[in-house]
């Protein structure tokens, strides 16, 4: 049939005398039906929905309340919700001083429960030219935590006042760049840019600096470079209005990891990411490379050089159609002997090494996926920095090991629930575990933790 | 020495004149025998055209029209709504779709293969290995062999989304870079399956599909394609950006539509576009 200009040029009018920008859908299907029939060419029909598309474009941006800048490509917006009950529990050791801070003598049992809340929402843009940036506030006051503990203000005239426990932070701010695929450079609060597994550094520290992450793909490897530069403790020693400088140098952490993941099958995977983290400046006098555990807390970042290496397998379930996972950490502070030499703990260089072994099956992506998960952890004395060391497993604890299971449903794609228990004792009793950091006291020679979680997300 | 140069630069200008435009059509690997056939035709009766035309997959052809590496892409699958509505966020405007063909997305099997059919239901439990012996679908006692795409392909994807229900493809599918390659490991072993357009069923053979178990099994055919009964039926396209959907583009996508064109997608083994969608 001889294509019929003039029901395409009615069509354009109707869609230009409308001016509605829902009649660019309904433009589009009337002119595939009339491609369909032979009234009009393809070429016709896309004329005409180019002219359509420029004017949905123009009603778009007439009518839209929400303005953004020309220049945002796009704007996502996330967080969840969280709700747990928790309990601790402790021995106190009674061969050791309680250290500072304690309330509970050797010997002694420590119990702590609480229900807690934690709120984390951020947005996401994507900017021309490969910029893109992130901002995430979060409930919390205590260090990097997120919790906040329910009627834990403290009493101030009226219960549940709205105190510093239930501040709103900055969790993340970065801005980043990626002028290539193999090229990402970020700099701001961030989430950290090493892969770990929580042994060495709790996911909910974020660090503040710079990383640079660099990869490469080929078929069956991707390889990955990331290098970290983030500002440990900037010294407040520096003022050049003041005369001579008191002292005091910025502490930077500098960290590198380089590795690979090989994906034998879609399905089948090996990881391994071997990973070096040192610390600039480490001798001065500024508290945070003071050691002074001499029976007391252990807070200081000195003497630090640790080799970290995570890998993981990934397989199948035979017969199951599930994921399995079987992971691990291993490090070791090459110098753990010089660190051991500053302390109480002199002869105990040799506690240097920390390592967790553990094994997952399921997936937690959709409704009525569940996860199941356990592993073993052992972090001894002069290991890691015990600033970054998980809070929760073990109570941000050196010289300890135990067990960690827990399990996660998600009843619909965006709630969960998980329970989560762990079983901890210390690994040699003449020695400390505590850093001061943790929410049990003293120094124990057992630990427990249950955690109860329901997680919206948004 | 100077007229050497007067000569040269004459005949250099000439061949620019001549040599006017360049034509790069990328995209998919179903399409690049038709795609290859297409520019063969065209640049017989067109002089001052040069038309390059490589494979690596839908996928691929998409990316490529997206980062502006190519002129034209060939896709074996429609484009999805979250690439088109990337290429409008980055050039401010929508692709341009056109419809090129039809085609029979084929399943194959070896030439001995007693199996002359197989129903939707089948071919899931078979391609996502559910169903691992012949002997479950009424054939031999033999474990059955699978071939597949890469998932940059359309057909690939195709296949997935019409016939698996979205569901991911068995890991003991054999990953093949084309069609052509698919129909060679099928070709060569008795407990194969595979699956691919129907232009490159030489050697092998091609089984009938039924929608629903026990319902009637359509041959992968011309008639059925066009009277819709064959159940993986298919457009196959060309996209191009509204920006060189002129000149020289425009004039081979015009002409790729023409009856010298469908007359080409009918030599290669595709089946061309009814006259009325043209």
């Amino acid at each position: 049939m001889k294509p019929n200009k003039q029901i395409v040029t009615a069509v354009i009018s109707a869609a230009l005398l409308t001016g509605s920008a829902a009649f660019g859908q309904s433009g589009d299907a009337i002119l595939d039906l009339l491609t369909k029939k032979g009234v009009i060419t393809q070429r016709e029909a896309n004329d005409a929905r180019e002219q359509l598309d420029k004017q949905t474009a123009e009603a778009v941006n007439q009518y839209n309340k929400i303005k953004v800048s020309s220049w945002v490509n796009s704007m996502t917006f996330y967080g969840d919700l969280r709700l747990r009950y928790e309990w601790r529990s402790g021995n106190g050791n009674a061969g050791l001083a309680s250290g500072t801070g304690a309330y509970n003598g050797p010997d002694s049992n420590a119990d702590l429960d609480r229900f807690r809340y934690r709120l984390r929402a951020g947005i996401t843009g994507e900017l021309q030219d490969n910029f893109s940036y992130g901002l995430q506030l979060e409930t919390g006051t205590k260090g990097n935590s997120g919790n906040a503990t329910m009627g834990g203000q403290g009493f101030s005239g009226s219960p549940w006042s709205k105190l510093s426990n239930d501040a709103i932070g900055l969790g993340l701010l970065w801005a980043q760049y990626k002028p290539t695929d193999w090229l990402t450079l970020i700099g701001g609060k961030m989430n950290t840019p090493f892969i770990n597994y929580q042994m060495g550094w709790k996911d909910d520290i974020h660090p503040e600096g710079f990383a640079q992450k660099l990869q490469f793909k080929t078929e069956k490897v991707d390889y990955f470079l990331t290098l970290g530069e983030f500002t440990y403790n900037n010294s407040v020693n520096q003022n050049i209005f003041a005369g001579a400088s008191a002292g005091g140098n910025d502490t930077w952490l500098l960290g590198v990891q380089g590795g690979g993941k090989i994906k034998f099958t879609k399905d089948v995977s090996f990881m391994i990411a071997p990973t070096f983290y040192v610390y600039s400046n480490p001798d001065q006098a500024n508290s945070i490379f003071a050691p002074t555990f001499t029976g007391g807390n252990i807070t200081g970042a000195n003497n630090l050089n640790v080799f970290d290496l995570p890998a993981e397998f990934a397989f199948p379930i035979p017969g199951l159609n599930l994921p399995g996972k079987v992971f691990g950490e291993f490090a070791i502070n090459t110098v753990a002997n010089q660190r051991a030499a500053h302390t109480a703990y002199a002869a105990y260089g040799s506690q240097d090494t920390a390592y967790q072994v553990g094994a997952s099956i399921g997936n937690n992506k959709k409704k009525h996926d569940w996860l199941a998960k356990a592993y073993w952890q052992h972090v001894e004395l002069n290991s890691l920095d015990p600033n970054l060391v998980n809070s929760d497993f073990f109570d941000q604890r050196m010289n300890i090991e135990g067990v960690v299971a827990s399990g996660q449903y998600l009843f619909t794609d965006f709630l969960s629930a998980t329970l989560t228990y762990a079983h901890a004792k210390n690994i040699n009793s003449n020695l400390p575990t505590l850093t001061g950091n943790g929410d049990l006291k003293g120094n124990l020679k057992e630990y427990n933790i249950l955690q109860a979680d329901l997680v919206w997300k948004f | 020495m100077k007229l050497t140069s007067l000569i040269l630069s004459t005949v250099m200008a000439t061949t620019v004149a001549v040599r006017a435009s360049d034509i790069t059509v990328k995209g998919s690997d179903t399409m690049v025998i038709l795609g290859q056939k297409w520019a063969e035709t065209y640049m017989k009766s067109h002089a001052g055209t040069t038309v390059q035309v490589t494979g690596g997959g839908s996928g691929t052809g998409i990316a490529a029209l997206q980062n502006g590496t190519t002129d034209i892409c060939n896709s074996s699958r429609s484009m999805k709504p979250a690439e088109r509505a990337a290429f409008l966020q980055k050039f401010g405007v929508g692709v341009r779709e056109y419809k090129t063909c039809l085609d029979a997305l084929s399943v194959y099997v070896h030439k001995s293969n007693p199996i002359e059919k197989l129903s939707f239901s089948q071919l899931e439990g078979i391609f996502t290995g559910k169903i691992t012996n012949w002997k479950d679908v009424g054939g031999s006692d033999a474990p059955i062999s699978l071939y597949g795409r890469e998932n940059s392909s359309g057909t690939y994807e195709f296949f997935k989304e019409h016939v698996l229900n979205k569901k991911d493809f068995a890991p003991a599918t054999k990953t093949m870079p084309g069609t052509a390659a698919v129909i060679q490991g099928v070709a060569k072993d008795a407990a194969g399956i595979g699956y691919g357009g129907i232009a490159y069923g030489e050697g092998v053979k091609a089984l009938k599909v039924s929608k629903a178990d026990g319902g009637s099994a359509i041959e992968p055919k011309e008639a059925t394609v066009l009277d819709g009964t064959y159940p993986i039926s298919r457009y196959l396209f060309n996209y191009v950006s509204p920006a060189k959907d002129t000149g020289a583009v425009a004039d081979y996508l015009t002409w790729c539509l023409s009856d010298e064109g469908q007359a080409v997608v009918k030599d290669v083994g595709y089946f061309p576009l009814p006259k009325n969608l043209r």
